[in-house]
């Protein structure tokens, strides 16, 4: 059994906040929508909005059959507050902390208008699929994000940019919403990476700084459908320059590199049973030299299915109880092309599957157990490495 | 309604419980074709483990990789230690001099092309007056330092390179250059040398390097375009403009500490031998009997005994590697007018063979056999022998397709 040194702090850390999670869910009648997110979020004195959200598990894998023992880990831990000074006026922010950046900047912008219609500036949560954007969750059915978000998109980081938001129609029965971004965009970090593979989220920015591609800004943008309890549908694309063309005080001529990134988002609600997925495609201009080993084109997908087992509205203190059961399928195509040589498939690819088991408590709360089986296909097609495991987790949005 | 929510509960848990079944999935040792060393003290393997860790690094352009370069990472070219694909194939060239003699073409980027580059930087393409070049498919890394841990003598006692005996079969022990950083990186307690001072080339197609610190620091370098203190300057196209050549990579050199190259040239000495298969199995016991009966373990020597290193887990071990560490005249289909070191164009190092039977699983299920990877069988590798070895083909084709069959069911068991 391998111990992480800190796993004794870890372990503290994830009871108190199962502790806090109690103790917050059940004070829950002080919660007020926050205007953004619609976040539920508590209002302890006007116009000051605060909350956090916590995902922590005890993690047991085998990875081809070796034992990697057990491990308990803060999977992210986020800070969220909300200023309305204001009618039409709010800084948002969210800062987390998570294993594999440590602490980041989720968000730190302000907001102009209403729910209607208004404009973003600072450093913005921009939408590429629903997922990123929504990802603090009352009801989580799995303790890891999809392998598409953290493998293949911009993880669930955020940008400095600027950007309008529109939405029309009811937003308690249906409407249209639409989001357009201009962000500093991605670096080409993306390329040359400890991975081996084309990674957008290496390429994004580590300082809050507004552009590094020449001053290009790169376009964000998401049409959403919405018919509440039915379907929720939506379209995105970040697309602009990734590279430099010159370096500066240096003679290193680049061209001016491309890439567009497509994120098509869909869930559907059947009273007990939802399903919710994305499909994302990326593709990059490189040099045609190395688009074997670095990818110019990759895609992805993950599809959840969530049944609702058993459900009390006064399971204790008048708080209700619900217990889902939920499967993941993830798929994700890090080098999408063929071999020059032999003009077969290149493979690179990661497939997943996870089953949930998942408590949710008082209506934030979840208690989690997830078992999952990871089949790893290297960029020939050899025989796959295998990963199992069994997550057992608490996540709470307070 | 409970009804219906137990039978999803039930059909969860025993999805849960079908968790045991995948988790007992560890590979059996016969079936892995790089590991540790089983006889690695804690140290060893903490110093092994340091240098799997640098093998299956990929460096970025802001560690230096590049300017030109084939991968970059030592894993993309040996995927689980295993033989090479063609994808990542390593190209040679040189030039044939009117007075017959070979140049590496150094001044034009020879002699490896390097046709991988780093964003805005040319990358190389063979010269037009390069005549001699040859296709390499990387080679298997599975108990190397056995390899480098035969003694210089055992070698040399297994030469015949004027046929004494008659058989046809002439190895010769091949001479190399080597460069004065090798000098303190053997582990052999004494080397042989000729009277020109050049030592056993032991490691490379052409039995170019002679040891692994060598073969290591020149992989780096050649491969991925990362310099070390023995191979000390990056590989450029000679045809980008003069200040592109001037800045290379923009990393200072060496771009790989000593430390970190000791640790990758120890993991490759301290690699398994790749594990034998189905040696219970009928129809390998026959094909071994076969493969002595041809005359192909004339080559493919299959036993040594190791000798004395300053590595004790090396010492003194019986390991059965099918190779003779010799060069042989391969003959004309197999003459890629290349050479390097002491061979002929036509004369190639006897590759072990052991790990035959797993390549396949490190080339993504298909074979690519000989030098260069041509033959996608072993039936046709074998019929890719020629020169000394036309004898021993031709003896293998008088063999019914039976115990063809089985000669290579005992190579499959390698």
């Amino acid at each position: 059994m391998q111990y992480h040194k800190y796993n004794n702090l870890i372990n503290y850390t994830i009871t108190f906040f199962a502790l806090l999670a109690l103790v917050a869910n059940c004070k829950a009648q002080s919660l007020s929508a926050d205007v953004i997110f619609e976040r539920e979020i508590y209002k302890p004195f006007k116009p000051l909005y605060i909350g956090g959200y916590f995902n922590g598990s005890f993690n047991y894998f085998e990875n081809e059959g070796e034992n990697e023992g057990i491990s308990s880990t803060i999977n992210y831990l986020g800070l969220i507050a909300q200023i309305n000074p204001f009618k039409y006026f709010s800084i948002y922010s969210e800062f987390e902390y998570n294993q594999t950046n440590n602490f980041k900047i989720n968000s730190l912008f302000a907001q102009i208008g209403n729910k209607n219609f208004g404009l973003r500036f600072g450093y913005l949560s921009f939408p590429l699929g629903k997922y990123k954007q929504y990802h603090i969750k009352k009801e989580r059915h799995f303790v890891e994000h999809p392998l598409v978000v953290t493998r293949l998109l911009t993880g669930i980081s955020c940008d400095s940019g600027i950007g309008i938001y529109f939405s029309a129609g009811d937003a308690n029965n249906s409407n249209i919403n639409f989001e357009l971004n201009f962000v500093s965009g991605l670096n080409e970090q993306i390329l040359y990476t400890p991975s081996a593979n084309t990674s957008m989220e290496m390429g994004t920015s580590k300082s809050l700084k507004i552009s590094d591609n020449n001053d290009n800004l790169m376009v964000n943008a998401r049409l959403g459908l919405l018919q509440n309890n039915i379907f929720d549908i939506g379209a995105s694309i970040l697309a602009g320059t990734y590279t430099n063309r010159m370096k500066e005080n240096s003679s290193m001529y680049t061209k001016s590199k491309k890439l567009y990134i497509y994120v098509f988002d869909a869930a559907f609600y059947f009273n007990k049973f939802n399903i919710e997925s994305e499909f994302a495609i990326n593709n990059i201009e490189l040099p045609e030299n190395i688009t074997e080993l670095y990818a110019n084109k990759q895609n992805g997908y993950f599809i959840d299915l969530s049944y609702e087992l058993y459900s009390n509205d006064n399971f204790m203190l008048s708080k209700p109880l619900k217990i889902f059961t939920a499967i993941r399928y993830d798929y994700v195509d890090l080098n999408n092309g063929y071999f020059v040589f032999n003009k077969e498939k290149i493979n690179d690819d990661y497939k997943k599957i996870t089953f949930g088991l998942s408590a949710n408590l008082f209506g934030k709360t979840s208690v989690i157990l997830n078992s999952s089986y990871q089949w790893f296909t290297d960029l020939l097609g050899n025989p796959s490495k295998k990963t199992a495991g069994v997550q057992l987790g608490l996540s709470s949005f307070f | 309604m409970l009804n219906k929510s137990l039978f999803y509960l039930v059909i969860l848990i025993l999805l849960f419980l079908g968790s045991c079944e995948i988790m007992d999935t560890e590979p059996s040792p016969d079936e892995i074709l790089i590991a540790p060393y089983p006889g690695l003290n804690e140290e060893e393997l903490a110093k092994h483990l340091q240098g799997d860790a640098l093998f299956n690094k990929s460096f970025t352009k802001e560690e230096g990789v590049g300017p030109v370069f084939i991968a970059t990472t030592c894993r993309s070219c040996h995927f689980n230690g295993g033989k090479g694909h063609p994808f990542n194939e390593i190209i040679r060239f040189g030039n044939w001099n009117e007075d017959g003699h070979f140049t590496e073409m150094l001044e034009q980027s020879g002699p490896q092309l390097q046709y991988r580059s780093i964003d805005g930087y040319p990358e190389e393409e063979v010269p037009e007056d390069a005549d001699g070049v040859v296709h390499l498919n990387p080679p298997a890394l599975g108990g190397l330092g056995f390899l480098e841990a035969i003694a210089d003598k055992d070698i040399v006692s297994w030469a015949d390179p004027d046929d004494v005996n008659n058989d046809n079969i002439s190895g010769r022990v091949p001479f190399v250059h080597a460069p004065a950083y090798t000098q303190g990186r053997f582990i052999s307690e004494t080397q042989i040398a000729d009277d020109k001072g050049e030592m056993i080339g032991k490691f490379g197609k052409k039995s170019f390097s002679v040891n692994l610190f060598q073969q290591a620091a020149r992989a780096l370098n050649e491969d991925l375009g990362m310099t070390t203190s023995a191979e000390n300057h990056d590989p450029f196209n000679w045809k980008a403009p003069k200040e592109l050549r001037e800045i290379g990579d923009g990393v200072p050199n060496p771009e790989i500490s000593d430390k970190l190259l000791e640790a990758l040239t120890f993991f490759l000495r301290s690699t398994a031998p790749p594990p034998r298969r189905d040696t219970n199995n009928p129809n390998v016991i026959d094909g071994e009997k076969l493969f002595i009966s041809t005359g192909c373990v004339k080559c493919h020597r299959d036993t040594f005994i190791t000798g004395n290193t300053s590595l004790a887990f090396l010492n003194n071990k019986v390991i059965h590697p099918y190779t003779d560490m010799l060069l042989h005249d391969m003959g004309p289909g197999l003459d890629d007018g290349y050479t390097e070191g002491d061979a002929k164009t036509y004369e190639w190092r006897t590759p072990p063979l052991w790990g035959l039977g797993l390549a396949e699983e490190s080339q993504g299920g298909n074979g690519y056999y000989m030098h260069d990877g041509r033959a996608l069988t072993l039936y046709d590798a074998i019929q890719a022998h020629g020169g000394e070895a036309e004898i021993i083909k031709e003896n293998f084709n008088k063999l019914d397709t039976e115990k063809q069959n089985k000669l290579i069911a005992f190579l499959r068991s390698l």
